[in-house]
């Protein structure tokens, strides 16, 4: 039935001109993909612990082999529906723009964190994020299911990679920090990996990670590292402070007072600021960085300006935006040009009871 | 290049030169251009580089860069500004006037598809790929893999035409199993 199809979209490209391979490129690029991945300088390798592992975990144990069929570790596929802002007002989670909106029952929201499977919703019986009080975590997906996660941390500062599916944040047991590698799809812990080597982490009762691809970055007052939950190894990592943020690679880092972006693996200066400039943000996935209203592709160096006002999220696909009452105004990042949405939101939330996505809330 | 270590399995070198021109036509048939399908397969082969050192064999090595293709696009799709810029919801008006045997015409109804209905009719019926396989790579149900299939085959029947994209028969499966 579908022979026809098939053969035209065969004829389609036979007579295409194939470029020749540039094989050369290819192997450049592939040694800074794996170096950004991996560092591999003064490592230490450490146990790490895979507990039940199952998607990717799996996929790599117990044979050393690429397994044809398991896209996660480059995103999921079910992303290539897209996906827009999500906010919190209390205890009401708007995904998607507004496309999907859940309660958390009577909890309000605290964080919100994206992930190739949903957003995770961090919760507890107010807004505070003083750590006062137990946090809860539910995972919202595109379909609006929202499903507890058997975790409940206090002060931790947990992280994420919205193109993974999985939620990372250390503990402390015995006095050695551990990361911990939560798949959010069942909540199935993919890895544990002892990090001996951090042992001052400021005020937080365990180290603030962050997670980006196959590496989770750990806080340390002492020269941070950065850990391959994979494989357990552990690396020193000049580029990253007591408070890691990495995305894509890249961080935020500081010069003479300044906030600069650099590339954690090289240090390559990617963007930098002056002292008045004020706070810089990074989006999701590390191309973009927003010092506030310019928004600097940090491939090409390209700045544009959007026209938002107040406190500005980030998209899954790093599209800045802001709420202003029931008012979603949602921006591209290379434009600059907006697009205004109207929520049905619930009525009285005030300000202090708003949640971006994209944006940290931590004390 | 240090990468070639596995015995019975080609270089890393020798596998870009074979794999290369698949690769480039499936990422043609995704993205409508060439450019694009350029940068595209250059970004998975890379992403499979780093991993070469754990490929055993050949087949996994084909499949395990055509899923990081599929999955490099995905991840460009996701950003709106290229949702805006390329694939459109817009069908043609209809198959009348068109010369469905023309290049043009197929590709560019591949790009009037949704970014995964698109995925799914290349994989399936371009790289002819089972159901089953499809949903692995995508990392989808098969249902789904069935749905989306029949979704961008209405749509391409009514910018091919009938004779190019039948209907289907009443009563049967729309889609090989």
């Amino acid at each position: 039935m579908t022979e026809r199809l098939t053969d035209l979209m065969q004829r389609a490209v036979d007579d295409l001109r194939v470029p020749p391979a540039p094989t050369e490129r290819v192997v450049a690029q592939g040694r800074a993909v794996r170096r950004t991945r991996r560092r591999t300088a003064a490592a230490v390798t450490a146990a790490v612990v895979l507990v039940a592992g199952i998607g990717v975990g799996a996929t790599w144990r117990g044979t050393s082999e690429v397994e044809p069929a398991r896209p996660d570790d480059t995103g999921r596929a079910e992303d290539l529906a897209g996906n827009g802002p999500a906010l919190a007002v209390g205890s009401t989670v708007v995904l998607d723009g507004g496309d999907v909106i859940a309660r958390v029952g009577a909890d309000a929201v605290r964080s919100l964190y994206y992930t190739s499977a949903g957003v995770v919703v961090r919760h507890g019986t107010d807004a505070a994020q003083d750590g006062s009080a137990v946090m809860r975590f539910s995972l919202l997906t595109a379909s609006g299911s929202l499903t507890r996660l058997p975790i409940e941390l206090q002060s931790a500062v947990p992280s994420t990679d919205p193109t993974e599916p999985y939620l990372a944040f250390s503990t402390v047991a015995e006095g050695t920090v551990q990361v911990v590698v939560l798949d959010v799809r069942d909540g199935v812990e993919a890895a544990r990996v002892p990090v001996p080597q951090v042992a001052k982490w400021g005020a937080w009762t365990s180290p603030v990670v962050s997670l980006d691809g196959d590496t989770v970055y750990v806080g340390s007052a002492e020269g941070s590292v950065s850990v391959d939950w994979r494989t357990g190894e552990v690396t020193e990592t000049a580029e990253v402070d007591v408070y890691p943020d990495v995305r894509g690679g890249h961080t935020i880092a500081t010069a003479d007072g300044a906030p600069i972006v650099v590339d954690v693996a090289t240090g390559e200066l990617l963007a930098g600021t002056t002292g008045r400039s004020g706070m810089l943000s990074l989006s999701p996935d590390g191309r973009y960085a927003r010092v506030g209203e310019r928004i600097v592709d940090l491939e090409t160096q390209a700045i544009t300006r959007v026209g938002l006002r107040g406190p500005i999220g980030w998209s899954p696909s790093d599209e800045p935006f802001t709420l202003d009452g029931d008012r979603l105004t949602t921006c591209s990042p290379t434009t600059g040009e907006c697009v205004e949405t109207r929520l049905d939101l619930p009525a009285g939330a005030g300000s202090d009871d708003v949640r971006l996505g994209g944006v940290t809330y931590e004390s | 290049m240090g990468q070639d270590a596995t015995p019975g399995l080609p270089s890393f070198t020798e596998f870009v030169e074979v794999a290369w021109p698949g690769l480039y036509r499936t990422a043609y048939l995704l993205l409508g251009d060439h450019q694009l399908a350029e940068d595209l397969v250059q970004d998975a082969l890379a992403k499979t580089y780093a991993s070469w050192r754990r490929v055993r064999e050949p087949a996994a090595a084909r499949a395990y860069a055509r899923t990081v293709l599929v999955n490099t696009a995905a991840s460009w799709f996701r950003r709106r500004s290229w949702r805006r810029e390329w694939p459109t919801d817009e069908l043609p008006e209809t198959a009348t006037g068109h010369d469905p045997s023309d290049r043009p015409a197929v590709v560019a109804a591949l790009r009037t598809l949704p970014p995964r209905q698109r995925a799914v009719v290349v994989l399936r019926y371009f790289d002819d790929l089972s159901v089953r396989e499809v949903a692995d790579t995508l990392g989808i149900s098969e249902g789904t893999v069935k749905s989306q299939t029949s979704h961008a085959l209405d749509r391409l029947r009514v910018a091919l035409g009938d004779d190019v994209v039948p209907a289907p028969a009443r009563g049967l499966p729309r889609s090989r199993p």
